[in-house]
Protein backbone atom coordinates (compact mmCIF):
# COMPACT_ATOMS: atom_id res chain seq x y z
CA UNK A 1 0.00 0.00 0.00
CA UNK A 2 1.03 3.94 -0.39
CA UNK A 3 1.61 5.93 2.18
CA UNK A 4 -2.20 6.85 1.84
CA UNK A 5 -3.28 3.58 2.59
CA UNK A 6 -3.91 3.08 -1.22
CA UNK A 7 -2.59 1.32 -3.76
CA UNK A 8 0.27 2.29 -5.83
CA UNK A 9 0.27 3.39 -9.82
CA UNK A 10 2.78 1.27 -11.01
CA UNK A 11 3.11 2.84 -14.57
CA UNK A 12 4.11 5.97 -13.00
CA UNK A 13 6.05 3.80 -10.54
CA UNK A 14 8.32 2.06 -12.96
CA UNK A 15 8.88 5.41 -15.17
CA UNK A 16 10.19 7.37 -12.08
CA UNK A 17 12.02 4.74 -10.86
CA UNK A 18 13.70 4.01 -13.79
CA UNK A 19 14.29 7.62 -14.35
CA UNK A 20 16.24 7.76 -10.80
CA UNK A 21 18.07 4.78 -11.15
CA UNK A 22 19.64 6.20 -14.71
CA UNK A 23 20.80 9.30 -12.58
CA UNK A 24 22.31 6.85 -9.57
CA UNK A 25 23.99 5.31 -12.83
CA UNK A 26 25.25 8.07 -14.75
CA UNK A 27 26.62 9.14 -10.70
CA UNK A 28 28.46 6.05 -10.67
CA UNK A 29 29.92 6.41 -14.62
CA UNK A 30 27.41 4.36 -16.23
CA UNK A 31 25.55 6.33 -19.12
CA UNK A 32 22.87 5.28 -21.19
CA UNK A 33 19.75 2.99 -21.61
CA UNK A 34 22.24 -0.05 -21.89
CA UNK A 35 24.64 0.90 -19.35
CA UNK A 36 25.37 -2.40 -16.90
CA UNK A 37 27.19 -2.78 -13.63
CA UNK A 38 30.96 -3.75 -14.95
CA UNK A 39 30.92 -7.35 -14.63
CA UNK A 40 27.30 -8.02 -13.44
CA UNK A 41 25.19 -7.12 -16.16
CA UNK A 42 22.78 -5.90 -14.31
CA UNK A 43 21.20 -2.88 -16.38
CA UNK A 44 19.12 0.04 -14.18
CA UNK A 45 15.91 -1.78 -15.51
CA UNK A 46 16.94 -4.90 -13.62
CA UNK A 47 17.11 -3.11 -10.57
CA UNK A 48 13.85 -1.24 -10.68
CA UNK A 49 12.39 -4.75 -12.14
CA UNK A 50 13.94 -6.46 -8.67
CA UNK A 51 12.78 -3.39 -6.33
CA UNK A 52 9.22 -3.36 -7.64
CA UNK A 53 9.14 -7.83 -7.23
CA UNK A 54 10.22 -7.17 -4.13
CA UNK A 55 7.76 -4.64 -3.11
CA UNK A 56 5.14 -6.11 -4.68
CA UNK A 57 5.40 -9.66 -2.87
CA UNK A 58 5.84 -7.83 0.32
CA UNK A 59 9.20 -8.56 1.11
CA UNK A 60 10.22 -4.27 1.21
CA UNK A 61 7.29 -2.93 3.16
CA UNK A 62 6.42 0.76 3.16
CA UNK A 63 6.47 2.18 6.49
CA UNK A 64 5.30 6.00 6.80
CA UNK A 65 8.14 6.85 8.91
CA UNK A 66 10.59 6.10 6.11
CA UNK A 67 9.11 8.06 3.55
CA UNK A 68 7.36 8.64 0.77
CA UNK A 69 6.94 5.10 -1.12
CA UNK A 70 9.01 6.37 -4.13
CA UNK A 71 11.51 7.11 -1.42
CA UNK A 72 11.68 3.85 0.02
CA UNK A 73 12.12 1.65 -2.98
CA UNK A 74 14.55 4.11 -4.70
CA UNK A 75 16.97 4.11 -1.26
CA UNK A 76 16.91 0.10 -1.76
CA UNK A 77 17.47 0.45 -5.86
CA UNK A 78 20.52 2.91 -5.01
CA UNK A 79 21.95 0.79 -2.13
CA UNK A 80 21.56 -2.55 -4.38
CA UNK A 81 23.53 -0.66 -7.26
CA UNK A 82 26.09 0.52 -5.42
CA UNK A 83 26.58 -3.37 -3.48
CA UNK A 84 26.67 -4.53 -6.99
CA UNK A 85 29.46 -1.93 -7.90
CA UNK A 86 31.38 -2.39 -4.71
CA UNK A 87 30.96 -6.11 -4.81
CA UNK A 88 32.40 -6.42 -8.24
CA UNK A 89 35.42 -4.04 -7.18
CA UNK A 90 36.16 -6.69 -4.40
CA UNK A 91 36.25 -9.55 -6.48
CA UNK A 92 37.99 -8.24 -9.15
CA UNK A 93 40.82 -7.15 -6.19
CA UNK A 94 40.94 -10.94 -4.90
CA UNK A 95 40.74 -12.34 -8.39
CA UNK A 96 43.55 -9.70 -10.07
CA UNK A 97 46.39 -11.46 -10.73
CA UNK A 98 50.58 -9.73 -11.21
CA UNK A 99 51.31 -9.98 -14.55
CA UNK A 100 55.00 -9.38 -14.90
CA UNK A 101 56.78 -10.02 -17.84
CA UNK A 102 60.85 -10.73 -17.70
CA UNK A 103 62.26 -8.86 -20.43
CA UNK A 104 65.84 -9.90 -19.38
CA UNK A 105 65.35 -13.29 -19.32
CA UNK A 106 67.11 -14.56 -22.54
CA UNK A 107 67.09 -18.49 -23.48
CA UNK A 108 63.37 -19.15 -21.97
CA UNK A 109 60.96 -20.19 -23.51
CA UNK A 110 57.56 -18.16 -22.16
CA UNK A 111 54.85 -17.05 -23.24
CA UNK A 112 54.19 -13.38 -22.81
CA UNK A 113 50.52 -12.45 -21.71
CA UNK A 114 47.61 -12.05 -23.69
CA UNK A 115 46.39 -8.93 -24.45
CA UNK A 116 43.31 -9.03 -22.44
CA UNK A 117 44.71 -10.01 -19.53
CA UNK A 118 46.24 -6.20 -19.33
CA UNK A 119 43.41 -3.94 -17.68
CA UNK A 120 41.20 -2.02 -20.26
CA UNK A 121 42.45 1.59 -20.12
CA UNK A 122 38.96 3.21 -21.27
CA UNK A 123 37.33 0.91 -18.80
CA UNK A 124 36.33 2.65 -15.57
CA UNK A 125 38.39 1.47 -12.24
CA UNK A 126 35.76 -0.69 -10.26
CA UNK A 127 37.37 0.00 -7.41
CA UNK A 128 37.76 3.89 -7.36
CA UNK A 129 33.88 3.53 -8.70
CA UNK A 130 32.83 4.08 -5.09
CA UNK A 131 35.40 6.28 -4.26
CA UNK A 132 34.06 9.83 -1.94
CA UNK A 133 37.00 11.58 -3.98
CA UNK A 134 36.41 9.91 -7.46
CA UNK A 135 32.86 10.77 -7.46
CA UNK A 136 33.57 14.87 -6.40
CA UNK A 137 36.27 14.63 -9.43
CA UNK A 138 32.74 13.10 -11.47
CA UNK A 139 30.44 15.64 -10.49
CA UNK A 140 32.85 18.55 -10.63
CA UNK A 141 33.61 17.21 -14.56
CA UNK A 142 29.78 17.24 -15.34
CA UNK A 143 29.75 21.50 -14.53
CA UNK A 144 33.21 22.53 -16.14
CA UNK A 145 31.49 25.71 -17.85
CA UNK A 146 27.92 26.02 -16.49
CA UNK A 147 28.33 28.95 -13.73
CA UNK A 148 24.89 28.62 -12.06
CA UNK A 149 25.31 24.48 -11.58
CA UNK A 150 28.31 24.80 -10.84
CA UNK A 151 28.05 27.52 -7.80
CA UNK A 152 25.64 24.90 -6.51
CA UNK A 153 28.03 22.25 -7.06
CA UNK A 154 31.21 24.20 -5.33
CA UNK A 155 28.90 25.27 -2.42
CA UNK A 156 28.15 21.30 -1.71
CA UNK A 157 31.61 20.12 -2.04
CA UNK A 158 33.42 23.04 -1.21
CA UNK A 159 31.37 24.97 1.72
CA UNK A 160 29.97 21.64 2.72
CA UNK A 161 26.36 23.09 2.46
CA UNK A 162 23.97 20.20 2.26
CA UNK A 163 20.41 22.12 2.86
CA UNK A 164 19.22 24.28 -0.01
CA UNK A 165 18.40 26.42 2.47
CA UNK A 166 21.77 26.69 3.34
CA UNK A 167 23.18 26.48 -0.13
CA UNK A 168 20.40 29.56 -1.37
CA UNK A 169 21.55 31.93 1.48
CA UNK A 170 25.09 31.08 0.79
CA UNK A 171 24.36 31.47 -3.25
CA UNK A 172 22.16 34.81 -3.00
CA UNK A 173 19.18 33.33 -4.55
CA UNK A 174 15.59 31.31 -3.36
CA UNK A 175 15.55 27.77 -2.26
CA UNK A 176 13.24 26.88 -5.39
CA UNK A 177 16.12 28.32 -7.29
CA UNK A 178 18.39 25.74 -5.84
CA UNK A 179 15.50 22.61 -6.65
CA UNK A 180 15.12 23.88 -10.34
CA UNK A 181 19.62 23.67 -10.34
CA UNK A 182 19.28 20.65 -8.54
CA UNK A 183 16.55 19.30 -11.56
CA UNK A 184 18.89 20.48 -14.22
CA UNK A 185 21.95 19.00 -12.61
CA UNK A 186 20.11 15.89 -12.60
CA UNK A 187 19.90 15.99 -16.67
CA UNK A 188 22.93 17.52 -17.30
CA UNK A 189 24.64 14.55 -15.30
CA UNK A 190 22.70 12.03 -17.97
CA UNK A 191 23.02 13.99 -20.93
CA UNK A 192 27.19 14.04 -20.18
CA UNK A 193 27.28 9.98 -19.54
CA UNK A 194 24.89 9.48 -22.42
CA UNK A 195 27.79 11.29 -24.37
CA UNK A 196 30.32 9.75 -22.80
CA UNK A 197 29.59 6.27 -23.19
CA UNK A 198 28.42 7.13 -26.94
CA UNK A 199 31.90 8.09 -27.72
CA UNK A 200 33.54 5.07 -25.83
CA UNK A 201 31.32 3.04 -27.93
CA UNK A 202 32.95 5.16 -31.12
CA UNK A 203 36.26 4.21 -30.02
CA UNK A 204 35.64 0.90 -30.00
CA UNK A 205 33.97 0.06 -32.86
CA UNK B 1 43.80 10.42 6.98
CA UNK B 2 40.93 8.71 8.68
CA UNK B 3 40.00 5.67 6.93
CA UNK B 4 36.37 5.17 6.25
CA UNK B 5 34.54 2.13 6.56
CA UNK B 6 32.72 1.48 3.31
CA UNK B 7 29.39 1.81 5.08
CA UNK B 8 30.79 5.38 5.63
CA UNK B 9 31.75 6.19 2.22
CA UNK B 10 28.33 4.80 0.87
CA UNK B 11 26.23 7.43 3.42
CA UNK B 12 28.66 10.46 2.69
CA UNK B 13 28.07 9.55 -0.71
CA UNK B 14 24.28 9.33 -0.61
CA UNK B 15 24.71 12.69 1.31
CA UNK B 16 26.28 14.43 -1.38
CA UNK B 17 23.67 13.23 -3.62
CA UNK B 18 21.10 14.34 -1.79
CA UNK B 19 22.20 18.20 -1.89
CA UNK B 20 23.60 17.83 -5.44
CA UNK B 21 21.00 16.41 -7.12
CA UNK B 22 17.95 16.03 -4.59
CA UNK B 23 16.42 13.20 -3.78
CA UNK B 24 14.75 10.63 -5.43
CA UNK B 25 10.83 12.12 -4.31
CA UNK B 26 11.66 15.34 -6.55
CA UNK B 27 11.37 12.93 -9.51
CA UNK B 28 7.70 13.71 -10.72
CA UNK B 29 6.54 11.52 -13.61
CA UNK B 30 6.73 14.49 -16.22
CA UNK B 31 10.71 14.71 -15.11
CA UNK B 32 11.09 11.07 -15.39
CA UNK B 33 9.06 10.69 -19.05
CA UNK B 34 11.52 13.91 -20.33
CA UNK B 35 14.69 12.06 -18.93
CA UNK B 36 13.57 8.47 -20.83
CA UNK B 37 13.00 9.81 -23.78
CA UNK B 38 16.23 11.17 -23.94
CA UNK B 39 17.85 8.49 -23.42
CA UNK B 40 15.77 6.71 -26.52
CA UNK B 41 13.72 4.50 -23.36
CA UNK B 42 10.36 3.78 -24.32
CA UNK B 43 8.25 3.64 -21.81
CA UNK B 44 5.74 0.99 -23.10
CA UNK B 45 8.45 -1.21 -23.66
CA UNK B 46 10.47 -0.79 -20.48
CA UNK B 47 6.82 -1.61 -18.41
CA UNK B 48 6.59 -4.53 -20.78
CA UNK B 49 9.62 -6.18 -19.77
CA UNK B 50 8.92 -5.59 -16.19
CA UNK B 51 5.34 -6.97 -16.46
CA UNK B 52 7.22 -10.10 -18.07
CA UNK B 53 9.31 -10.04 -15.00
CA UNK B 54 6.26 -9.75 -12.64
CA UNK B 55 4.25 -12.39 -14.39
CA UNK B 56 6.95 -14.78 -14.12
CA UNK B 57 6.64 -14.25 -10.41
CA UNK B 58 3.17 -14.62 -10.65
CA UNK B 59 3.31 -18.10 -12.01
CA UNK B 60 5.12 -19.64 -9.06
CA UNK B 61 1.87 -17.97 -7.11
CA UNK B 62 -0.45 -19.78 -9.34
CA UNK B 63 1.35 -23.21 -10.13
CA UNK B 64 0.96 -23.45 -6.17
CA UNK B 65 -2.44 -22.72 -6.06
CA UNK B 66 -2.23 -19.37 -4.03
CA UNK B 67 -3.81 -16.32 -3.94
CA UNK B 68 -1.52 -13.52 -5.67
CA UNK B 69 -0.24 -10.64 -3.80
CA UNK B 70 -2.70 -7.89 -3.90
CA UNK B 71 0.09 -5.16 -4.75
CA UNK B 72 1.48 -7.78 -7.35
CA UNK B 73 -2.23 -8.42 -8.42
CA UNK B 74 -2.53 -4.23 -9.16
CA UNK B 75 1.39 -4.11 -10.69
CA UNK B 76 0.60 -6.51 -13.18
CA UNK B 77 -3.22 -4.78 -13.89
CA UNK B 78 -1.31 -1.64 -14.02
CA UNK B 79 1.64 -2.93 -16.37
CA UNK B 80 0.05 -5.57 -18.57
CA UNK B 81 0.28 -4.68 -22.12
CA UNK B 82 -1.57 -3.65 -24.73
CA UNK B 83 -0.64 -5.81 -26.81
CA UNK B 84 -1.78 -8.61 -24.50
CA UNK B 85 -5.43 -10.46 -24.92
CA UNK B 86 -7.91 -8.20 -23.33
CA UNK B 87 -9.56 -10.63 -19.98
CA UNK B 88 -12.83 -8.78 -20.12
CA UNK B 89 -14.97 -5.95 -21.27
CA UNK B 90 -13.73 -3.07 -19.70
CA UNK B 91 -10.21 -4.27 -20.61
CA UNK B 92 -11.02 -4.87 -24.10
CA UNK B 93 -13.21 -1.14 -23.96
CA UNK B 94 -9.66 0.19 -22.55
CA UNK B 95 -7.55 -1.34 -25.31
CA UNK B 96 -9.73 -0.02 -27.79
CA UNK B 97 -9.79 3.76 -26.83
CA UNK B 98 -6.34 3.90 -26.16
CA UNK B 99 -5.94 2.40 -30.27
CA UNK B 100 -8.69 4.95 -31.55
CA UNK B 101 -6.48 7.67 -29.09
CA UNK B 102 -3.09 6.92 -30.91
CA UNK B 103 -5.13 6.61 -34.36
CA UNK B 104 -6.00 10.43 -33.90
CA UNK B 105 -2.55 11.45 -32.36
CA UNK B 106 -0.93 9.96 -35.27
CA UNK B 107 -3.38 11.43 -37.90
CA UNK B 108 -3.21 14.42 -35.94
CA UNK B 109 0.50 14.77 -36.52
CA UNK B 110 0.36 13.65 -40.36
CA UNK B 111 -2.47 16.74 -40.63
CA UNK B 112 -0.38 19.09 -39.05
CA UNK B 113 2.39 17.96 -41.29
CA UNK B 114 0.13 18.71 -44.28
CA UNK B 115 -1.12 21.91 -43.37
CA UNK B 116 1.69 24.72 -42.70
CA UNK B 117 1.52 26.78 -39.64
CA UNK B 118 1.81 29.90 -42.10
CA UNK B 119 -0.71 32.18 -44.02
CA UNK B 120 -1.97 30.41 -46.85
CA UNK B 121 -1.08 31.86 -50.22
CA UNK B 122 -2.62 30.61 -53.31
CA UNK B 123 -1.04 30.85 -56.42
CA UNK B 124 -3.23 32.85 -58.80
CA UNK B 125 -2.19 32.19 -61.81
CA UNK B 126 -5.73 32.08 -63.69
CA UNK B 127 -6.14 35.59 -63.31
CA UNK B 128 -3.77 36.25 -65.92
CA UNK B 129 -5.28 33.56 -68.30
CA UNK B 130 -7.01 34.96 -71.73
CA UNK B 131 -10.31 33.68 -72.29
CA UNK B 132 -11.72 33.92 -68.77
CA UNK B 133 -14.91 35.70 -68.34
CA UNK B 134 -15.57 37.81 -65.09
CA UNK B 135 -17.94 35.39 -63.89
CA UNK B 136 -15.19 32.63 -64.29
CA UNK B 137 -12.83 34.87 -62.22
CA UNK B 138 -15.74 35.53 -59.70
CA UNK B 139 -16.18 31.16 -59.00
CA UNK B 140 -12.67 30.29 -58.83
CA UNK B 141 -12.45 33.13 -56.09
CA UNK B 142 -15.44 31.65 -54.39
CA UNK B 143 -13.62 28.47 -54.50
CA UNK B 144 -10.55 29.40 -53.32
CA UNK B 145 -12.14 31.85 -50.56
CA UNK B 146 -13.83 28.03 -49.88
CA UNK B 147 -10.41 26.05 -49.68
CA UNK B 148 -9.12 28.95 -47.09
CA UNK B 149 -11.68 28.94 -44.66
CA UNK B 150 -12.11 24.90 -44.65
CA UNK B 151 -8.42 24.49 -44.05
CA UNK B 152 -8.44 27.40 -41.12
CA UNK B 153 -11.64 25.26 -39.95
CA UNK B 154 -9.35 22.31 -39.81
CA UNK B 155 -5.91 24.06 -38.41
CA UNK B 156 -8.56 25.35 -35.27
CA UNK B 157 -10.05 22.21 -34.75
CA UNK B 158 -6.51 20.87 -34.43
CA UNK B 159 -5.00 23.57 -32.42
CA UNK B 160 -8.06 23.13 -29.62
CA UNK B 161 -7.48 19.23 -29.72
CA UNK B 162 -3.70 19.46 -29.14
Amino acid sequence: MSEHGQLPDFKSLSKRLMAYGLVVFAEFSLGGEDAVVPGTGLSAEDFVAKVLLEYATGKIKHQKSRGSLMTVLSTAMRNDIIDALRKKSHKLEETRATITVDEDSEGEDHEKPALDQFPQSLAPDPSSVVDEDEYRARVRAVVDNEPPLKDLVEAVLDLELYKPEDIADALGTSAADIQNRKKKLRRRLCQSELVHSTEEEGRTL
Amino acid sequence: MKRRTPEETRNRINRLSEALFGVPEEVGEEEAEQALREVGLDTEALQERVYQRLYAEAQQYWKAQKDLPTLLKKALDDLRPLSAPPRNEAELARQAKTSVERIVEKSKLLASALVPDAPLTFAESYRNKQGMTEADRKSIDAVQEQLKKKIERLKGKDDKGQ
